[in-house]
């Protein structure tokens, strides 16, 4: 072949790649316009991505989902849960998944902005197309009968110090619910030490608060379910909310054993404050269980989730079941609103980020250095 | 009594028969089934439980049969198949016995052991429920790190001639538990920059890298059975071994009690209790030379406490809310999700549940070894099928099920890593118990130690009765050792270093020049490996930085003693682990390369056309290698055929597992 030749028949490869660029570009919109809602699921399966290993709440949530979700979807698939662990492999595994509503990240809790502050995360959690979410994240923090304060207020300038232990081994483990109740007491004056311990589940901080080594416990979505873990304690005074440090949209109620009498602690604090605390406490508390699946996942196909999301909980079989597994009531956010609310506490996040550092920094010198 | 009399009256039930059932075939396939753990099928099956069985009763006594009794076919794997998976010690003293044609014996031996240690640890958890709180309560950070501590010491200590080597395997043990997340300082401590490695080396890749791919891996060079071709399998056999288990009546009752109180401490974890009680039991013996080589006894002192724990398990569970087992948590996210409240007054208020758990735990331990005593003596059968028939399944299935714990490429150049070390370590009579016990016990000793320090002080911890205790013991249990030493060098020499067990007994001859031994090469490995961690721990804070230095700088030293001393000495030290069976079988080195290159083309497989791929072909060609005898090739297509059904029924289908992309899944994914 002349060089001619093979010139011309470069050429023409080239020009024919170049169309079928241009035609995969056409094609591509008019593909997502033409998502048939009835049919595009019909015959997949949907991937449930849970960032915990088997066997936990969250999978077991999921593993419910799984079995019940896909009739709420048209062309009922097939859904199977996957769990990639340690958390946030997960969610690394969603994001970079192809954009085709088949892959979704079912979460403990949205946790808005953690890739400013970890980072093994690969993801941007503002971009991720949420689906819905259905629990509320309740922050109360508790304290013993030995503790004589009613509220966090009522302990400024006392002399019984909150002690709590949590997994703080540097003041950039000073992070959810150890900064929303440590800050809080911070701006409330209130003594407290935080004792720095290796990581403790629920179940040891629930024998240390027996066992006289702490007298505080802020327990992060336990409100519903601490009658269960422990009868009677709250109802006996063994036990006693001092600080509803919840999502203030989100009314906490009865548990069973006790009201939560007690306002929300974001009234306690000044216009400053509240700026603040929208930033570095709010993307923490802001939902519960969260279903999101890949960015850039076609409008089209994100809207058949988000209603067969929403439809499943209006029917009554599948949200008593729900209510039954998580033990609290469904608190349901629907994908739009959810997305808009992950955006707004993304860009405050985002904003306070220097002063959320300043206060890992002062809260780990003055509750764990005691300085 | 009303309560008791109500969960009496729920075995009148089809229901509760249904259900009960259901739970024990659960159990026993996960038993007997490697790469299916029962903790895996709870986590599958809860969901399905919680919402379909309406009875709060059913379901959750349901859960507790399938945790309380899956451990009492592990042997099976043991015996029939030369796969250790959870039972080291067991494996410790079951493979010589197989080996000498035992293996129907041992299989009636361990069934009637382990159900009397089910019984005993129902009637604990009856007897002891409602006046255990305060025992749990004074068990605190500080109790359970003091008994780590304790469970190193006594396992490093038990390697008889060759102490230094156990300790230092044992340091090096919890050195490797310090990969990870640092527990105080959230750090990332020797992690190579990997997300996969922040929560540690993954045990199970770990543990079947080190301890079941090298055991496999010699039972495949052999080229022959497990078990003697005159070997006695019959069911008769299997009685026998029944009949001979209740001679150690005494013993059964003693372990069995110590594994209530092992398993009721919560934070210890099931893997430690067997090596804890071995170790008390060989403290303990008269004749301790006879361990490793093939006991009775040693059987004993691993089985009875692992049925009988799980009694000790279900007491904090129960009593208190708070779960001293991975399966028994499964057992309280089913009790939250029905609705009922673990503590004391469980026992007031459902009385039901705690007697059908009770009842449960009797029936389904009696059930299984009535059936395992039963099934055992065709099963037994297995062990004289050519290993590299058996092999060819269980060496690819131990990959796969060390990649489902990680669901990440890493696990596979882990488990090969730690399977050259293991071999290492198995060649030159290095202990590998020690460094295993050492590597789960690494971070329990690390978190509640340094937890224990910053809730009490340092003088608080070291004042705490309890802890002062155990630690004592600790030393007293090294000193005894060392002390005994003089006296076991005395009994005469064992058999040869090719033999299964341990090797021959120390013979220092301080007169004869020093020489560079091949066994220092292993200890020289250790030492460079320490020395990196020691040099990596300061980039790390003072608080993450500690643990490693202060272990790498111990074993340093102790393995450098070791180096030197060995250089001294003549003849093998005696140490407690399995030694080479294929070591001077006809054409070893030629079968060691060619699985060499296997490994190696198995990687290269792996990446290009898929793990589970790559597993299967492994799985259909090993027989055609390393067979002696007719139609390689049929077998091939067995093995490979059942290793097809385990890739698409159980990791695929049931577990849903997401396999590593490779070459060729890039190449079809692409858009």
């Amino acid at each position: 072949m002349t060089k001619r030749k093979t010139l011309g028949a470069l050429r023409g490869f080239a020009v024919s790649l170049a169309m079928l660029f241009v035609a995969c570009a056409i094609a591509a919109p008019v593909a997502a316009a033409d998502i048939n809602p009835e049919t595009y699921f019909k015959g997949k399966t949907i991937n449930l991505i849970v960032d915990f290993k088997p066997g936990g709440g969250t999978d077991l949530h999921a593993r419910h989902f799984a079995q019940t979700w896909g009739k709420f979807i048209p062309g009922n698939p097939n859904i199977v849960v996957r769990n990639i662990a340690p958390t946030p492999a997960g969610r690394n595994y969603v994001w970079k998944s192809k954009p085709d509503g088949l892959t979704i990240s079912f979460l403990a809790a949205p946790g808005v902005g953690i890739e400013f502050v970890d980072k093994s995360a690969e993801f941007e959690t503002d971009k991720f197309e949420y689906i819905g979410s259905h629990t509320g994240r309740d922050l109360v923090l508790m304290a013993r009968d030995t503790v004589p304060y009613k509220t966090l207020k009522d302990a400024k300038g006392g002399k019984v110090v909150l002690t709590m232990a949590e997994p703080v081994g540097r003041p950039e483990d000073i992070s959810g619910k150890t900064l929303a109740s440590a800050l809080m007491a911070y701006w409330m004056e209130a003594p407290m030490k935080i004792l720095p311990i290796a990581q403790a589940g629920t179940a040891d901080s629930l024998v240390m608060l027996e066992r006289g080594d702490i007298n505080t416990w802020i327990g992060g979505a336990v409100w519903y379910s601490i009658t269960r873990m422990r009868e009677g304690w709250l109802k006996k005074g063994f036990l006693k909310p001092i600080a509803d440090l919840s999502n203030p949209d989100i009314k906490l109620n009865s548990n069973g054993e006790t009201e939560m009498e007690l306002e929300n602690a974001m009234n306690w604090l000044t216009p400053e404050q509240k700026d603040l605390w929208e930033g570095l406490v709010l993307p923490e508390v802001l939902a519960g269980k969260t279903l999101a699946t890949t960015p850039k996942t076609p409008p089209a196909v994100v809207n058949i989730l988000r209603r067969a999301y929403e439809n499943a909980f209006k029917d009554a079989e599948f949200a008593a079941a729900v209510e039954k597994i998580q033990r609290e009531p469904i608190t349901l956010i629907n994908g739009e609103e959810m997305q808009k609310s992950v955006v707004r506490l993304h860009g405050a996040f985002k904003r306070h980020l220097p002063e959320y550092q300043k206060y890992q920094k002062l809260i780990y010198e003055k509750f764990v250095e005691g300085k | 009594m009303d309560g008791v009399l109500a969960g009496l009256s729920v075995l009148g039930t089809s229901a509760y028969w249904f259900a009960f059932f259901a739970a024990v075939s659960m159990a026993a396939f996960a038993g007997i089934v490697p790469g299916a753990s029962a903790s895996l099928l709870m986590a599958l099956a809860i969901p399905f439980i919680v919402f379909n069985v309406q009875d709060p009763v059913i379901g959750i006594v349901m859960l507790a049969t399938i945790t309380s009794v899956d451990d009492m076919l592990d042997v099976l794997p043991i015996v029939a198949l030369g796969h250790p998976g959870g039972g080291q010690v067991t494996f410790l003293e079951a493979r010589p016995l197989v080996s000498k044609g035992r293996a129907a014996r041992v299989l009636g031996f361990i069934y009637m052991v382990s159900a009397i240690g089910g019984l005993i640890g129902a009637a604990a958890l009856l007897l002891v429920m409602p006046i255990i709180k305060p025992f749990i309560l004074q068990f605190s950070f500080a109790e359970i790190a003091a008994l780590g501590i304790f469970g190193v010491a006594i396992v490093g200590a038990l390697s008889r001639g060759a102490m230094i080597k156990g300790l230092t395997m044992g340091l090096a043990g919890l050195l490797l538990s310090t990969v990870g997340l640092s527990p105080f300082s959230g750090e990332a401590r020797f992690t190579l920059g990997l997300l996969e490695f922040q929560e540690g080396l993954p045990l199970i890749a770990t543990v079947i890298g080190l301890f079941a791919l090298p055991e496999m891996i010699d039972l495949l060079m052999t080229r022959s059975a497990t078990s003697r071709a005159d070997a006695k399998l019959s069911t008769r056999e299997v009685f026998k071994g029944a009949r001979l288990a209740l001679k150690y009546w005494k013993l059964i009752i003693r372990h069995s009690i110590l594994g209530v109180f092992l398993g009721a401490i919560p934070g210890v974890g099931a893997r430690v209790v067997s090596w804890l009680s071995y170790g008390i039991g060989i403290s303990a013996a008269k004749n301790r030379r006879q361990f490793g080589k093939g006991s009775y006894r040693g059987l004993v002192f691993s089985e009875s406490v692992q049925s009988a724990k799980e009694g000790g398990h279900a007491i904090p569970t129960l009593a208190l809310g708070v779960p001293a087992g991975q399966g028994w948590v499964f057992v309280l996210v089913a009790m939250i999700a029905y609705g009922i409240s673990p503590g004391p007054s469980l026992l007031s208020e459902h009385g039901d549940i705690v007697t059908l758990i009770v009842v449960s735990l009797i029936l389904g331990n009696a059930v299984l070894a009535v059936l395992g005593m039963f099934a055992s003596g065709q099963l037994a059968k297995l062990s004289r099928v050519p290993y590299p028939v058996l092999g060819a399944v269980i060496i690819p299935l131990s990959i796969l099920s060390a990649f489902q714990e990680t669901q990440h490429w890493s696990a596979v150049p882990i488990i090969l890593a730690f399977t050259a070390l293991g071999l290492a370590m198995k060649s030159y009579k290095w202990p590998r118990p020690p460094l295993i016990l050492g590597l789960i016990l690494g971070e329990i000793i690390e978190k509640n130690g340094m937890s224990a320090i910053s809730l009490y002080g340092l003088g608080g911890t070291l004042s705490r009765p309890l802890t002062i205790g155990l630690l004592v013991l600790a030393v007293v249990v090294v000193i005894f050792f060392i002390r005994i030493g003089s006296y076991d060098k005395s009994v005469p020499q064992l058999a040869g270093a090719a033999s299964v067990g341990a090797a021959a007994v120390d013979n220092p001859v301080r007169k004869n020049p020093w020489v560079w031994k091949t066994d220092s090469y292993v200890g020289l490995l250790f030492i460079v490996i320490a020395a990196a961690f020691v040099w990596q721990s300061f980039d790390y804070r003072p608080v993450a930085r500690n643990f490693p230095l202060v272990l790498g700088a111990l074993i340093i030293v102790l393995a450098a003693v070791q180096v030197i001393k060995s250089g001294w000495e003549r003849g093998e030290s005696e140490v407690l682990d399995i030694g080479m069976l294929s070591t001077d079988m006809e054409g070893q080195r030629r079968y060691a390369a060619i699985l060499f290159a296997y490994f190696v083309g198995f990687v290269i497989l792996a990446y290009v056309i898929g793990l589970q791929y790559a597993a299967i072909l492994f799985a259909a060609t090993i027989p055609a290698v390393f067979m002696i005898g007719k139609r390689p090739w049929a077998w091939g297509i067995l093995t490979g055929g059942i290793l097809v059904l385990l890739v698409f029924g159980l990791f695929d289908n049931l577990i849903n597992i997401i396999w590593p992309d490779s070459l060729l899944s890039d190449f079809f994914n692409k858009d």
